[in-house]
């Protein structure tokens, strides 16, 4: 029989194996087992969540076997912010995840490890580019203009929200091979210890350490991988389309028969010509160990990634350094963490991809346009363009895709580092008093620029200048963080009552200075005068905790932050946020107390305030800068297209900007009740959350008074909106066998998102504030942010068909436009992770699935239009099959017809490897693996990819199907 | 630490008040500057970029002088156009609403261009300038700017009367950068407060300067003047009254810009060229420059709208953006109602190479006909290989202080009369027909009547924003009685409800100041 040391309760499902051997069985719903053995065998018997006991056989035919609880499981520490409780302990929506846990498929940054993998945490990554950006939404957004990314904090540093310019995503500084655990504080009872920017979530990351007296570890970790394209638009053919001119443009009577003679001779797949197999790599090394007290580990990591798109990659090489060395008897814990990255990003020009869609099939890729008499010239570069009856090349013409990848460098080249120290003294006459200090750095350094080739298509086309001049727009973005974290924290438990308190105080500065050229150099050398615009804030903070816990099974945990920053007037520059968190551990109540099948069963109950000041630097078209509260006035700089002449000379303007000195904070007031649930020894486990945040006094762009600031649209503090959800985590292990083991993970959250108040007065005749820009036409919005709708809802005609279902052109419904309830954001996401491990073979997937978001296929709008396909200044543009089927002559931009249903499943890797362990009869352990990254997609929808961030699909990127073979080896 | 939140802007380009205004000319002559450019581009940047006004394309929805254009040429037999941009296209059919992004957009560059002049006004007391240091030559050289501020916030104050009719009334005891509301003002009130600055302001402004000099780009006195004899001319129109004083004052005015010196253009054409800034016609000019001043609307888009492939090389358009064509109707300005209009060098100008007048089918932009006036070369035919457009807007020029003038003698305006007007008439036909001194086109006395010169108006003064005006102003917007393609959505027009006289106030604003009330017709 095997059962559990502490309650005595028998173990189901625990294994059984003779040591040495693949001779094994599992206990039974008794916890019995038998085997038979050798006599002088020793029966190895484990079970998750326990420590593996070797029993000596001797002999014996009748065995009791105790297991103890393992620490890890039971007593696992879990970061909260400023400190870490026990996991059993927690009060708040908190969910950890070792990230080496995770069934992962290509992943440069930790956004691509999360994906998927946790309830009420929606990840939507930017497309397919290498490196690129995620957006991260945490229980839906909470502000309308103000962010809504989570707080980061790696190793007990905030990061600044927005990167630098030059890197798509400010995660990729992070090699994801570093990271040890991520934390996921959800509700505010446990994010409000972070105050003012924690409205959306905050999330902790924990980079891997040495281990005192842990010894020389050596490991690799890499692969490569090929990328391909996966789906292509479905446009015409050279010679469909051929066909298509010639019967589309057949009115001879109104002169529209002439199209055709624009068409060329050449069968061309503009998409293939774009597109290629990417082959990438990704290699990373490890050394880790204990040198007397100093636990160290030292990595340096390398990736080479390519991207589908011709000419895009990413290039990283990161590296880190921690040590963690004790003195005073261990009084004095240090930890010191140095990390430096080095990006090189290759962005290539995106509207590549557009292009690719709509460049006439007729027409090479290589040709020698005509030669201009006047001038001699010849144009593009080898490369075809459109020209004009005129002789000059069509600045409104398609630009020839591939020369817009070849043409063009669009490139960045980024150095990052950060580096923190941090103490942690037990005082030494009181040891339940701790004092910590921690002092960080992280800075980064980004130099990028855009070179077009004179001559080329883009510098008649898409260049500032239009004119065949070569161009040259460099950029720079540099930036640097300092931190001071001080705090004191005090532990005591008296018989049933146990106190942890802390309190600390935070001095936080944020520098940023970033120049990019105004003006166009036409030489790619050239030295083009740097005009910086250097900002700065600063946050003081001091916060508190308090966790009172009774009977360990009534737990209470308060929190206080006081926040103050520099970007709001002195009288409204602080702001209090406070939390309360109460947390009941029902089973270990008598009565549940014999309860065997149940493990465990806590209810969790929440409420805290958390707070907004992070502006991005432009919201809306509205640069927001540091300052928003100071009148002040800004220069136009020189040479740089905006001056006024009086009499002969050119004047510089002074243009006085808006100020508003009533910024205060938006603040997010949260509730939350949650159960975790565990049954049958913890072999399945679950949580159900349920949640209301409530934004009020939003940080929101919106129209002011004519007449009474420098702008139209002024940042206030006005407004509400509310989110409501749930949230459910099952985990659980349902075959364990000696040889064949499952485990399961799956999530599932619902988010409901509503605006409850806009504006001041509320006057029912204004519908909201227009915003998500489509691409077509000049100056064109698809969303409104309208009270009683969700964020981000369409704003549309509703689109009348025929009896054949067909729609009809131009024909809409009564009413005019009007808001959708749909949204470009799902309110169900799901996740689910699988891993099965069979003898020394592994099989793991992970999938997820948005359900309920519909995208503005913005693609499709802007292409079916078919008399788009000649344009007046004088070219043509291909179409697709379905635009062809929609049947639609002109754009009709603001067609429901366009929002389409973008439900979809994903699968996101699947990965089959085998381990080996101690190879040649050494410690050496290796595992190898292939891994099919993005095999398929389920979906109704009709775009390119129905994953699209926000909903408005255009050109995305596409995501590509990529093959990996990975090794892991460990000394 | 907690001082460390008393922070001050780092960046050198960025400052406060007491940082940027001391002692010396140059920041008070930016600032001046900053409002006049204003009316030609976006923002602080060329191309319309770091806006000044926000969630409106900065080219086509959030400068002054296209949007101001789309409204005044789009819902006439001048303009029609067949883009997608968003409603641009509910101008022609009078479909527009309180919500239109045009409308909103076009309100919010007067009302910023109104509270950057008041808030010059504000910042460049007698008090504040003395306190400051500033000698009494820059104090007085200063007073000189803040006439010109009180004069363009006027030209602006003309446009919502125009256009809105009522709105908030901002002036220069208003508290900017607080939520204290403007209060709303009637025609009355906005027209009263108009003649009023302008009528003092004058004192203050340069003297008339005809053709380019030194104050080139300043607005002087015979701005003034042009300007209030054009409040003068329509405020019956905007008030709802017949009362011939209004017109007495045109004269007055048209009188006084007439007897300052400006010359009409001897080619019609040279208006329209890169090196306008020459001729001795142009009042008020607005300024754009291919590199200095650049913008994707104001000149720029003028010239670039109305043509494509087949026509970009007449006028040597820095782009073929194939938007607006007229209607057959505008064409029947010149050919309907002139005998001898193939003389006509302004009819010239009328593109005719689509040879399909008729606009069946508004996708097409090859249906209709283009207005190819606006050139993008110089005078002497140089072409201009800048990719944004050089040259000047006329805001206000002499050919139409010579309309006003006729159209007011006519209306029975004291201060002139008809012979003079005649004269003023025939000067601009006989323009019209070449620099040669010809006279075929002159008229007789007989024929200068009232209808005589709105046609004459769209004549002279066609794709130059006026065209909506003078329809409202003879009662031709809306009626029956002159219908065109596509008036009111309806391929051959259709008459529309008279509220369209007047648009709408936007909703945003109403939405914002409670004070304002919407304008009848609309909700």
């Amino acid at each position: 029989v095997v059962k559990d040391a502490s309650t005595g309760e028998t173990i189901i499902g625990a294994n059984v194996v003779v040591k040495g051997t693949t001779t094994g069985t599992i206990t039974d719903a008794n916890g019995n087992f038998s085997l038979t053995v050798p006599a002088k065998a020793t029966l190895s018997v484990s079970y998750i969540g326990y420590q593996t006991v070797d029993v000596p056989v001797e002999g014996k035919s009748h065995f009791v076997v105790d297991l103890k609880q393992s620490a890890v499981a039971l007593n696992e520490v879990v970061a909260i912010g400023y400190g870490t409780v026990k996991k059993s302990d927690l009060t708040g929506s908190v969910v950890a995840i070792n990230a080496d846990k995770l069934t992962k498929g290509l992943a440069t940054s930790m956004t691509d490890l999360l994906a998927g993998q946790i309830a009420g945490v929606n990840i939507t990554t930017d497309g397919g580019a290498p490196g690129s950006s995620a957006s991260i939404l945490v229980r839906g957004g909470s502000s309308v203009y103000a962010s809504n990314q989570p707080l980061f904090v790696v190793d007990g540093v905030p990061l600044t929200p927005e990167g630098v310019n030059g890197v798509a995503n400010p995660l990729s500084f992070i090699n994801p091979q570093d990271i040890q655990t991520v934390t996921v504080l959800k509700d505010a009872s446990a994010t409000a210890i972070y105050g003012s920017r924690a409205s959306n979530g905050v999330i902790l990351i924990t980079t891997k350490k040495g281990r005192l007296h842990q010894k020389l570890s050596i490991s690799y970790d890499g692969n490569t991988s090929a990328s391909v394209n996966s789906k292509l638009m479905d446009v015409l053919s050279a010679d469909e389309y051929r066909h298509f001119i010639d019967t589309y443009w057949a009115d001879a009577s109104t002169g529209m028969n002439t199209k055709a003679a624009l068409l060329g001779t050449a069968n061309t797949n503009w998409q293939k010509e774009i597109y290629q197999t990417a082959i990438s790599q990704d290699h990373n090394l490890s050394v880790s160990g204990s040198t007397g007290i100093l636990p160290y580990r030292v990595s340096v990591g390398y990736t080479d990634q390519s991207g589908i798109l011709k000419t895009t990659y990413f290039k990283r090489t990161t590296a880190s350094v921690n040590l963690s060395p004790s003195f005073l008897n261990d009084d004095l814990k240090m930890n010191v963490n140095l990390t430096g990255a080095y990006i090189v990003n290759s962005f290539g020009n995106t509207g590549a991809i557009g292009a690719a869609e709509s460049m006439d099939p007729t027409q090479p890729v290589y040709a020698t346009n005509g030669v201009n008499s006047t001038i001699g010239k010849n144009y593009g570069n080898g490369y075809f363009m459109w020209m004009g009856s005129n002789g000059q090349p069509l600045s409104l013409g398609t630009c020839n895709p591939l020369s817009a990848l070849t043409q063009e460098q669009n490139d960045s080249w980024v150095y990052q580092s950060s580096g923190s120290m941090q103490m942690d003294y037990r005082v030494h006459w009181l040891p339940d008093l701790h004092a910590n200090l921690n002092l960080a750095y992280d800075l980064s350094h980004a130099n990028g620029s855009v070179v077009i080739a004179a001559n080329s298509p883009m510098s008649y086309v898409w260049g500032s200048d239009k004119t065949g001049s070569a161009e040259y727009n460099p950029y720079y973005q540099s930036k640097v963080n300092t931190l001071l974290d001080f705090y004191l924290n005090y532990k005591k438990t008296l018989g049933i009552n146990s106190i942890d308190i802390m309190g600390g105080y935070s001095w936080q500065k944020y520098f940023d200075t970033s120049w990019n050229s105004t003006t166009y150099a036409t030489n790619p050398g050239q030295n083009v005068p740097r005009v910086d615009t250097p900002e700065e804030y600063y946050m003081v903070s001091f916060y508190g905790r308090l966790n009172y816990t009774l009977l360990d099974k009534y737990l209470l945990t308060a929190t206080i932050r006081n926040d103050g920053t520099s970007r709001f007037a002195p009288g409204n520059r602080y702001g209090v946020f406070p939390s309360a968190a109460f947390a009941w551990k029902i089973k270990d109540e008598s009565f549940l107390k014999n309860v065997n099948w149940l493990s465990d069963l806590k209810l969790r109950l929440g409420y805290g305030l958390t707070g907004q000041q992070d502006i991005p630097p432009t919201v809306n078209g509205v640069f927001i800068g540091y300052y928003p509260y100071i009148p002040n006035y800004t220069t136009s700089t020189a040479n740089n297209g905006a001056a006024y002449e009086f009499g002969n000379n050119w004047y510089q303007l002074i243009r006085p900007n808006w100020y508003n000195t009533n910024l205060k904070w938006e603040t997010c007031t949260t509730y939350n009740a949650g159960v975790d649930f565990g049954f049958m020894n913890q072999r399945f486990t679950g949580s159900v959350d349920v949640y209301k945040r409530i934004t009020n006094n939003l940080l929101n762009v919106i129209p002011v008074a004519a007449g009474t600031n420098f702008t139209n649209n002024l940042l206030q503090n006005i407004g509400s909106l509310e989110n409501k959800g749930v949230e459910v985590t099952l985990g659980g292990r349902p075959i364990i066998t000696h040889d064949f083991t499952w485990d399961v993970n799956l999530n599932a959250s619902y988010n409901y998102n509503n605006v409850t108040k806009l504006t001041r007065s509320g006057t029912a005749n204004y519908p909201g504030i227009t915003t998500g820009a489509i691409s077509g036409g000049t100056g064109n919005y698809i969303e409104l942010i309208a009270v009683g709708h969700p964020l981000g809802a369409y704003y549309v005609y509703h689109q009348l068909y025929d009896s054949k279902g067909q729609p009809i052109e131009g024909a809409y419904g009564n009413g005019g436009m009007y808001i959708s309830k749909h949204t470009g954001t799902p309110p169900w996401t799901m996740g689910f992770a699988s891993k099965m491990t069979y003898k020394k073979w592994f099989f793991n997937f992970a999938m997820h699935a948005d359900i309920g978001n519909y995208n503005y296929n913005n693609n499709a709008a802007g292409q079916d239009g078919l008399v788009g396909t000649y344009t007046s200044s004088g070219y043509l543009s291909n179409t697709t099959h379905s635009a062809i089927a929609t049947g639609f002559n002109t754009i009709q931009y603001f067609s429901d017809y366009f929002i389409q249903n973008a439900s979809f499943l994903r699968m996101d890797n699947m990965t089959l490897g085998y381990n080996f362990d101690h190879l040649f009869d050494t410690k050496l352990s290796a595992s190898i693996y292939g891994t099919v990254q993005n095999p398929f997609v389920i979906t109704k929808y009709k775009g390119l990819d129905p994953e699209v961030n926000g909903g408005i699909d255009n050109n995305i990127y596409p995501r590509p199907r990529v093959y990996i073979l990975g090794l892991r080896v460990n000394f | 630490c907690t001082n460390d939140l008393n922070v001050t802007p780092l960046d050198t380009k960025v400052s406060t008040a007491t940082a940027t205004f001391k002692n010396t000319a140059t920041p008070y002559i930016e600032y001046l500057a900053k409002i006049y450019a204003g009316f030609s581009t976006g923002g602080l940047q060329g191309g319309d970029n770091q806006l000044d006004i926000s969630g409106y394309d900065g080219g086509s929805q959030a400068g002054y002088l296209r949007p101001l254009w789309n409204l005044e040429e789009l819902p006439t037999d001048e303009a029609m156009c067949c883009w997608n941009d968003n409603t641009i296209q509910n101008f022609h059919t009078f479909s527009w609403t309180p919500t239109d992004i045009f409308l909103n957009g076009f309100y919010a560059r007067l009302y910023y261009q109104i509270t950057i002049a008041t808030s010059f006004l504000q910042e460049t007391t007698d008090a504040q300038l003395q306190s400051r240091g500033c000698s009494t030559s820059l104090i007085d050289s200063i007073h000189t700017f803040r006439a010109e501020a009180r004069f363009l916030r006027a030209l602006c104050y003309d446009n919502v009367l125009d256009l809105f009719r009522n709105g908030p009334l901002v002036t220069d005891s208003s508290p900017i950068g607080t939520p204290t509301l403007p209060p709303y003002a009637t025609a009355q009130q906005i027209l009263n407060y108009i003649t009023t600055e302008l009528n003092s302001c004058q004192a203050d402004l340069d003297a008339p300067a005809v053709g380019y000099g030194p104050t080139y780009g300043h607005a002087n006195k015979a701005a003034a003047w042009a300007l209030l004899a054009r409040v003068y001319l329509n405020a019956n129109t905007y008030l709802g009254t017949n009362n011939t004083q209004y017109y007495d004052s045109c004269l007055t005015n048209c009188n006084k810009v007439i007897a300052a010196g400006y010359k009409l253009e001897p080619t019609y054409q040279n208006l329209f060229t890169t090196d306008n800034y020459k001729s001795q016609e142009i009042i008020f000019p607005n300024i754009y420059d291919g590199t200095n001043l650049t913008t994707w609307g104001g000149l720029m888009f003028l010239e670039c709208s109305m043509v494509d492939s087949k026509n970009q090389s007449i006028t040597n358009a820095p782009g073929a953006w194939g938007g607006n064509r007229a209607v057959p109707e505008f064409v029947a300005r010149f050919t309907n109602e002139e005998t001898n209009y193939t003389l006509d060098q302004r009819y010239s100008m009328l593109y005719q190479g689509f040879n399909h007048p008729s606009i069946d089918d508004n996708t097409q932009f090859e249906q209709g006909t283009p207005l190819l006036k606006y050139v993008n070369y110089s005078s002497t035919g140089v072409k201009s290989t800048a990719s944004f457009a050089t040259g000047a807007f006329p805001i206000l020029r002499l050919g139409d202080v010579y309309l006003m003038y006729a159209e007011a003698v006519l209306r029975g305006g004291a201060g002139g009369d008809k012979a003079t007007a005649l004269q003023y008439i025939n000067d601009l036909r006989d323009r019209a027909e070449g620099s040669g001194g010809f006279t075929d086109l002159e008229i007789t006395s007989s024929q200068l009547t009232l209808p005589f010169i709105l046609e004459e108006r769209a004549r002279e003064m066609f794709a130059e924003a006026t065209r909506r005006t003078d329809l409202v102003r003879f009662g031709d917007l809306t009626s029956s009685s002159y219908l065109w393609q596509w008036k009111g959505g309806v391929k051959n027009g259709t008459g529309v409800d008279n509220h369209y006289n007047v648009y709408p106030l936007p909703s945003s604003d109403l939405n914002a100041n409670p004070n304002l009330k919407q304008n009848p017709g609309y909700n």
